[in-house]
């Protein structure tokens, strides 16, 4: 292997890195994410190898980094070294015995085999099962009225994916869905429904661009929620037109008004309903509709639903037109 | 069947993965420069020095990577070498093309790289069956 431009130390200084997950694997792993106790994230990239040893460059980096780089917003080469937290990186030599041989070395003198050709960018990752977080890029100025209000939206969305896909056999509880109260029970419900351990809540915030929101959570709920909006980036026109017919089929046929809930009028309307709403929901993609059906007690409630949920879904993404974050690229 | 190393795979959970197949296919691997190289054919895990972080490995650690056509292995080795310029050390600088057998083991579905996961089966030896094609260093 090359002889490194560096300083030798006694041993790497930097102890208690948990693996977190690997970032690029062929055959082992090229490219790991790891993380000390202090929450601090250091990256581990594979450069050289001999009979003897394979030798790593580990470098501390920012969340907002690595999370840009897991994004692919910014390209290897714009992380590994230079987005280095510290002024130098770390080189170790993992020997086949066990023993670990530690430099410190300038990015400057760094070879150029070294470092990730230009204009690389990671692949699409497959979310973590190991992980119980999930984290949000931030851009542009954050009020605080804002900062509080997208836990709030988000956790709407993430709460009813989640309760599709729990095993829970119970249904949504019942309400009359005429007027706005019926929308606030149901969300509050279906948010306290969520197990204590896997309700979303702020783990870490930093503020300042670019920044990030770091949520503890159920990493499936919140990949299936965080999938519902990008489906909706992706076909909102023709969610919009479909949210359209069917709030003006509920306005025409009148049904806000049927107070009673045995009333013939239903059967009448039961099977439109049922269409409407399996068309507005069929263009989120992992949406188990035909759960959410069973859930609901009435097509009507299940129409009403399917409509406050598209309505949340929306304003999650508003922050992102609003240029305040970073939702992943559709997969 | 019996794998190559059924030792190590009882440490894994669900290693081979249920949904692993026996089935013949024309398969393309990188290999080093020479066919016959010990490297070549060796699972992560045997590897030595082997290029593993963590204590809990994959299965995939157990296995050996093919792909299911030139163009796809071409296209992961472009990348590869972009992001790792040293990985012709690693991995290779060649291409071999060989046929699996269904006696040989069995392997994960290809994803949409096509590149898939094989687990051998005790005695397999594919040095002798596998040709080197072509050079992947441009």
């Amino acid at each position: 292997m090359k002889e490194l431009v560096a300083m030798n130390l006694e041993r790497f200084p930097v102890t208690g890195l948990i693996h977190v997950r690997d970032l690029i694997y062929f055959e082992g792993p090229l490219l790991s994410q790891f993380k000390h106790e202090n929450g601090e994230n250091y990256l581990y990239y594979w450069c050289d190898c001999d009979e003897e040893a394979n030798r790593w460059m580990v470098l501390r980096v920012s969340e907002a980094t690595l999370l840009r780089l897991t994004e692919r917003i910014l390209a290897l080469g714009e992380v590994i070294p230079c987005g280095s937290r510290d002024d130098f990186v770390y080189f170790l030599d993992m020997f086949s015995d066990g023993s670990v041989k530690s430099y410190l070395a300038m990015p400057e003198a760094i070879p150029e085999d070294y470092q990730p050709a230009p204009s690389t960018f990671l692949e699409p990752l497959e979310p973590s099962p190991d992980t119980h977080s999930c984290s949000f890029l931030l851009e542009g100025e954050w009020s605080v009225e804002a900062i509080g209000n997208f836990p709030k939206v988000f956790n709407k969305v993430y709460s009813v994916m989640y309760g599709l896909s729990g095993d829970q056999s119970r249904g949504f509880m019942t309400h009359p869905w005429r007027g706005g109260f019926s929308s606030l029970h149901f969300f509050r419900e279906i948010t306290a429904a969520v197990p204590r351990r896997d309700r979303p809540y702020v783990e870490a915030i930093q503020k300042f661009s670019p920044g990030f929101v770091r949520f503890s959570l159920n990493t499936q709920a919140a990949e299936q929620a965080i999938r519902c909006v990008t489906d909706f980036r992706a076909s909102e026109l023709i969610i919009e037109e479909h949210a359209k017919l069917l709030r003006q089929f509920i306005k025409y046929e009148g049904l806000n008004d049927i107070e009673d809930e045995s009333s013939q009028e239903w059967e009448k309307v039961n099977n439109s309903l049922d269409a409407l709403t399996r068309r507005l929901l069929s263009h989120f993609t992992i949406f188990n509709v035909d759960r959410f059906m069973e859930m609901s007690a009435r097509k009507f409630e299940a129409a009403k639903i399917s409509l406050s949920f598209v309505k949340y879904v929306r304003r999650v993404l508003d922050f992102e037109k609003k240029g305040l974050i970073v939702f992943p690229k559709s997969r | 069947m019996e794998f190559k190393y059924a030792e190590e795979m009882v440490l894994v959970d669900n290693c081979p993965p249920s949904d692993a197949v026996a089935r013949e296919t024309e398969a393309f691997r990188f290999v080093h420069e020479e066919i016959g190289d010990g490297r070549n054919f060796l699972c992560v895990w045997k590897l030595n020095p082997a290029r593993k972080l963590a204590e809990k490995e994959r299965c995939s650690g157990l296995g050996l990577s093919f792909f299911i056509s030139e163009e796809c292995a071409r296209k992961r080795y472009e990348h590869l070498s972009r992001s790792h310029r040293n990985i012709g050390k690693s991995l290779g600088t060649k291409l071999a093309s060989g046929t699996l057998k269904n006696e040989d083991g069995r392997r994960s579905n290809p994803g949409s790289s096509g590149h898939f996961d094989f687990w051998e089966a005790v005695g397999v030896e594919f040095a002798s069956r596998f040709v080197i094609i072509a050079d992947l260093i441009i």
